[in-house]
């Protein structure tokens, strides 16, 4: 009988193991990458040149883009559809809004980015994530013509597993 | 003469010891006549309350399962479970269904002194269990950190991974009270090492039968039981003096 508290506090503890603890996604956990674009100085190839005033915008989607309302960027970080193999941006450059949130000056481009969808088990609390292949982005310039006048992928074939390095270079 | 006398005496002293010794035998021989009791030996039957209760409350779990165990000795048991499992696991990304059945076998030692006629126990016990199972991938949303194009990618493809099995070791602990003549009441926690397992392809085992949720952090598993049984008699055998009986004497001598 005098072992019988020590057994109860054994079977208690073993109990208490048995919480979920892995149930929460953790941040550090890589999951669906994001496209990454460094934006580079067309007339001196090896420099990085900010934007200035972009704005970028989905192709159906009426939210602007969080962090690219009117900002002066070098680097754009842009989330792909997971649900088609197209992904369209309208990025515009020296952007001047009216009150009503109407570009009233600015030069937009529409960055078309196609690519293979590929879904990969993370792990229980994560699920599943997208990846990338064969990833391709073009710029019409519009009426208004490029602002982006050269772009170039990081490698042939390209592939977004993780969104840690850069894939993409714009000059402008 | 003396020293004859000394060496007889010593032979007589030795034998009168030896004598003495040998009645103290007897004597004690007699007492573990009387004191012993007759112990219950046969094959105790029953099932996990606890997988049943959850198989009425629980619309995601169904399970039943069969335990035995037989008394080898005064304190060491055979024991052993059967059973079948299905359980589905889901959050907000992913809905996996577990199905299939598993077996487990091992020993079980009594630590608990029980009083005259009575046959309760306290136990650890480990077992090796294996299990044959499949697991079925009925949707899953892709995970994204940025919701800028909410809602993200949904498939509800059924992806089924069968023929997984999976073998692993538990190390068990519980109290078994026998509450009417025959009918035990227990329960007992199980922490459990999976040794290996089948991974689906490009997918990981979530829930293995009779193994329960696996973590992602390693090869642990816990586990509890509240289990019901029957001790179907099969002969009596006598029982050795207890401890605390030997230490009654031990007082009273004193």
């Amino acid at each position: 009988m005098k072992h019988l508290k020590l057994y109860l506090l054994l079977i208690t503890t073993l109990s208490f193991l048995t919480c979920e603890r892995d149930d929460l996604c953790p941040e550090t956990t890589p999951t669906t990458p994001s496209f990454v674009i460094d934006f580079y100085n067309n007339n001196a190839q090896d420099s990085r040149k900010n934007v200035v005033d972009i704005y970028v915008i989905g192709q159906d989607n009426e939210e602007v883009l969080t962090g690219y309302n009117l900002e002066n960027v070098n680097q754009l970080i842009l989330p792909l559809r997971t649900d088609q193999d197209i992904t369209t941006f309208n990025i515009t450059s020296n952007t001047v809004l009216d009150d009503d949130g109407n570009i009233t000056s600015g030069n937009t481009d529409i960055l078309t980015i196609t690519y293979a969808r590929k879904d990969v088990y993370v792990s229980r609390a994560c699920g599943y994530k997208t990846t990338f292949e064969n990833v391709v982005a073009t710029i019409d310039g519009g009426t208004d013509g490029n602002w982006v006048i050269f772009n170039e992928a990081a490698n042939d074939n390209l592939t977004i597993e993780d969104d840690t390095t850069t894939h993409y270079f714009f000059y402008h | 003469m003396t020293q004859r006398h000394t060496t007889f005496f010593i032979i007589n002293f030795l034998l009168c010891l030896c004598g003495t010794l040998q009645a103290q035998d007897t004597v004690d021989a007699t007492q573990i006549k009387q004191d012993t009791l007759k112990l219950q030996y046969g094959l105790r039957i029953g099932t996990d309350a606890s997988k049943l209760i959850r198989t009425a409350l629980d619309d995601d779990y169904t399970g039943f399962e069969i335990n035995g165990d037989y008394r080898l000795t005064e304190n060491w048991f055979i024991a052993g479970e059967i059973g079948n499992e299905e359980k589905t696991t889901t959050n907000d990304f992913l809905s996996v269904t577990a199905k299939g059945s598993y077996f487990k076998a091992g020993f079980d030692y009594n630590m608990y002194d029980n009083w005259a006629g009575l046959d309760n126990m306290i136990f650890a016990g480990f077992r090796i269990g294996a299990s044959a199972f499949s697991q079925t991938r009925t949707n899953y949303t892709v995970y994204s950190t940025d919701q800028y194009w909410a809602p993200q990618n949904s498939s509800s493809d059924s992806l089924e991974s069968s023929g997984l099995s999976a073998i692993w070791v538990e190390l068990i602990i519980g109290i078994k009270a026998e509450v009417l003549n025959n009918l035990y009441l227990g329960i007992n926690t199980q922490l459990k090492g999976m040794i290996t397992q089948d991974q689906p392809v490009e997918f990981e085992n979530l829930y293995v039968p009779g193994f329960n949720k696996t973590f992602d952090s390693g090869r642990i598993g816990v586990g509890y039981s509240y289990t019901v049984s029957y001790m179907i008699p099969i002969f009596k055998k006598k029982k050795n003096k207890t401890k605390k009986e030997e230490e009654e004497k031990k007082e009273v001598d004193n």
